[in-house]
């Protein structure tokens, strides 16, 4: 009997040891597995970031130089043409329209490089290039208010000043397509966390949020994204209380 | 009769000759300075003012506002004019702001530009229809915050509250009087009867009113 | 004895906050404590409590491959433990219904029991070893509780597979202050498990 006791509290020892060192190696295995895969995937997102950056940086860039050709070369050229129009006489057949044409040309190239590469962006800085883009959207039957506050934004660089109106038009766009808002207001703001810019419509708030089987990829959705990124930056949805969505996207300033 | 003399800073060449080419054929005009870019023309601008000088706003050294900007302080006496591809309303109003009297597009018909330097020459400015819309619908924009001056001890006209917020901007009666499309004097003349209604000796005491009865948003 | 009751008000105060699994713990120890107050109501009327203590493995078992059945939402894992779980029942009638009487303390089903949840412990620690998901472990309630249940398992497995020859030879004795004090152990990770479910759901 004796030894039936000895066997069963060395053994019941022997087994409740084992289970502790279980639980232990488990404890610190873990730890270790999570500490390489959290580097593994952290290495991944820089690598992931400098890819989108560099995208992102090819494509501005190339926009940007057919913008500029396009403004400075061939726009030049069709002004320049209007000196020679105007010297012919008006009342030769054609004269008249040849310099409507030349203007309606003029026109076009200017509107191309426009899209291209916002020249109020360019040459101002996003405070007053927000405010061109609401102003050319006067046709559209929905009310845009754009605000902003009295700083100067122009320190900024020009590649981030272009992405975060890149994703405001972005942000636009959806609402127009989606949300069947009647008013969108836009406010830009410096406060101590950075540099804000909220977007607020009072639409039916079903602007989809990821790219679906039912909105495959068309949204820009991506293009929002990876820029927000390339600013380093962060964006926030949400419902607002009575009607509607509100983006805010704050670029942090070091 | 004397002669209306240009100067011109445009850094596409093939522009560049063509409008001296238009100009130097009107009749009492004579192109002086051609300059390629904004720093160009601050340089040969010495010793040399013409009456008036057509700048280009893109442009490669200096652009076109911030030539202005320096024309306006160091040469008070040369009008400028802004001759730019661009038409957006953003563009028209940082020229305006910075002493520039006229501003007109490139796809206008050239002979504006002729029009337009006739009009500076004889009035100071030069306001097309498309300039004066873009500067009416800011107005209009900036007066749709309606300060509540009603209930305050001094009552103040609409254009004496438009000074007052100007002021507080920082803007000298000069601009102001650009900004409103009334004659220096008639500002002076605001600005006296505001100081004499709230009893200020100076600007600061406008400004200082101002804020403290909410006329302008600090 | 008493010592399951914090668990079991912790359990109760926490509850709406509770995901399924840990729901379905705090039925089973709500069910534990009727059904040692049965036990004991059967001790104190001199009755023999023998068919509740033999039917109690069961029940047991039932609710941690419940519990264990809601964590995963991997197939093979919720395969492996129904499969598991068929094995005990079956085994469980055999030793009760044809081997021994149901009025015989049955040492070999606590022990197959035993067995069985040690194994869906080891395969929960893979488990959780293969998804790297959770950065503190010890903040997880699962860990306790898959702790808790592999000592307490551990503990007991030699105890009850010999539970026949100490009874005879000392019925009450020193070995079973061992699986009180493993009791009294476990009752004390429920609660630390409540607490932990209940915070992890509101951060």
């Amino acid at each position: 009997m004796q030894e039936i006791n000895i066997i069963v509290i060395l053994g019941t020892a022997a087994m409740l040891f084992l289970a502790i060192g279980i639980i232990v190696f488990i404890v610190v295995y873990q730890r270790k597995m999570f500490a390489k895969q959290n580097q593994i995937s952290k290495i991944r997102l820089e690598n992931q970031e400098k890819l989108i950056k560099a995208e992102i940086d090819t494509k501005e860039r190339e926009q940007r130089r057919i913008a500029q050709e396009l403004h400075d070369d061939i726009g030049a050229s069709l002004s320049s043409m209007r000196f020679i129009v105007g010297k012919m006489d008006p009342k030769l057949e054609g004269v008249k329209e040849l310099g409507a044409t030349v203007s309606r040309s003029t026109q076009s190239v200017r509107r191309i490089s426009n899209d291209l590469l916002p020249h109020v962006l360019e040459e101002l800085s996003i405070k007053e290039a927000l405010g061109n883009l609401v102003n050319n959207l006067e046709c559209i039957p929905i009310d845009f208010t754009y605000t902003s506050d009295d700083n100067d934004y122009s320190f900024l660089e020009k590649d981030v000043q272009l992405a975060m109106f890149r994703i405001v038009q972005e942000l636009i766009n959806n609402i127009m397509k989606y949300a069947e808002a009647k008013n969108v207001t836009i406010n830009l703001s410096r406060s101590n966390e950075g540099i804000m810019i909220v977007v607020s419509d009072d639409g039916n708030g079903n602007i989809p949020e990821q790219d679906t089987l039912k909105h495959p990829r068309t949204l820009g959705l991506k293009n929002i994204q990876s820029r927000v990124q390339y600013i380093g930056g962060s964006i926030k949805r949400e419902k607002n209380p009575q009607r509607g969505t509100k983006v805010t996207i704050i670029k942090p300033l070091v | 009769m004397k002669s209306v003399t240009i100067g011109i800073a445009e850094d596409q060449e093939i522009y560049r000759n063509g409008l001296v080419g238009m100009l130097n054929g009107v009749q009492n005009f004579k192109v002086t300075i051609v300059a390629e870019d904004g720093k160009d023309m601050l340089m040969k601008l010495k010793g040399n003012e013409p009456d008036v000088v057509l700048l280009d706003y893109r442009m490669g050294g200096m652009n076109g506002v911030d030539t202005a900007k320096k024309i306006y302080r160091r040469h008070p006496n040369v009008r400028v004019l802004i001759l730019s591809m661009y038409d957006a309303h953003e563009f028209v109003i940082r020229a305006i702001e910075n002493g520039v009297c006229g501003y007109i597009t490139k796809d206008d018909d050239p002979k504006e530009i002729i029009t337009a330097i006739e009009s500076v020459i004889s009035t100071g400015y030069y306001l097309n229809d498309r300039t004066s819309r873009i500067l009416i619908t800011r107005m209009v924009k900036s007066g749709q915050v309606q300060p509540k001056f009603e209930t305050e001890e001094a009552q103040f006209s609409n254009i004496e509250v438009d000074v007052i917020q100007l002021i507080c901007q920082e803007h000298s009666t000069y601009e102001i009087s650009k900004k409103l499309y009334k004659s220096k004097r008639t500002i002076d003349g605001h600005r006296a009867s505001i100081m004499k209604k709230i009893n200020a000796k100076n600007v600061t005491g406008i400004v200082m009113y101002a804020v403290k009865n909410n006329i302008v948003q600090v | 004895m008493f010592s399951i009751i914090p668990s079991a008000l912790v359990g109760g105060i926490v509850y709406k906050r509770l995901n399924r699994s840990l729901k379905i713990l705090f039925w089973f120890i709500l069910v534990s404590i009727v059904w040692d107050a049965m036990s004991y109501y059967c001790y104190l009327r001199q009755l023999s409590n023998m068919a509740l203590l033999n039917l109690y493995p069961l029940v047991q078992f039932g609710f941690i491959a419940l519990i264990y059945f809601f964590i995963s939402e991997k197939k093979y894992w919720k395969i492996s433990i129904l499969i598991m779980s068929l094995i005990l029942y079956l085994f469980s009638v055999y030793t009760i219904v044809i081997m021994d009487d149901i009025m015989i303390f049955n040492s070999l089903q606590r022990y197959v029991e035993g067995i069985i949840v040690i194994t869906i412990c080891i395969g929960y620690y893979v488990q959780i070893l293969r998804q790297a998901e959770y950065m503190y472990l010890e903040k997880t309630p699962f860990f306790w509780l898959t702790s808790g249940y592999l000592v307490y398992f551990s503990g007991t497995l030699l105890l009850f597979l010999f539970a026949r020859l100490i009874f005879e030879n000392d019925p009450g004795g020193y070995h079973w202050n061992i699986r009180q004090f493993l009791q009294i152990g476990l009752n004390m990770i429920y609660v630390v498990t409540f607490w932990l479910g209940c915070k992890k759901l509101t951060s």
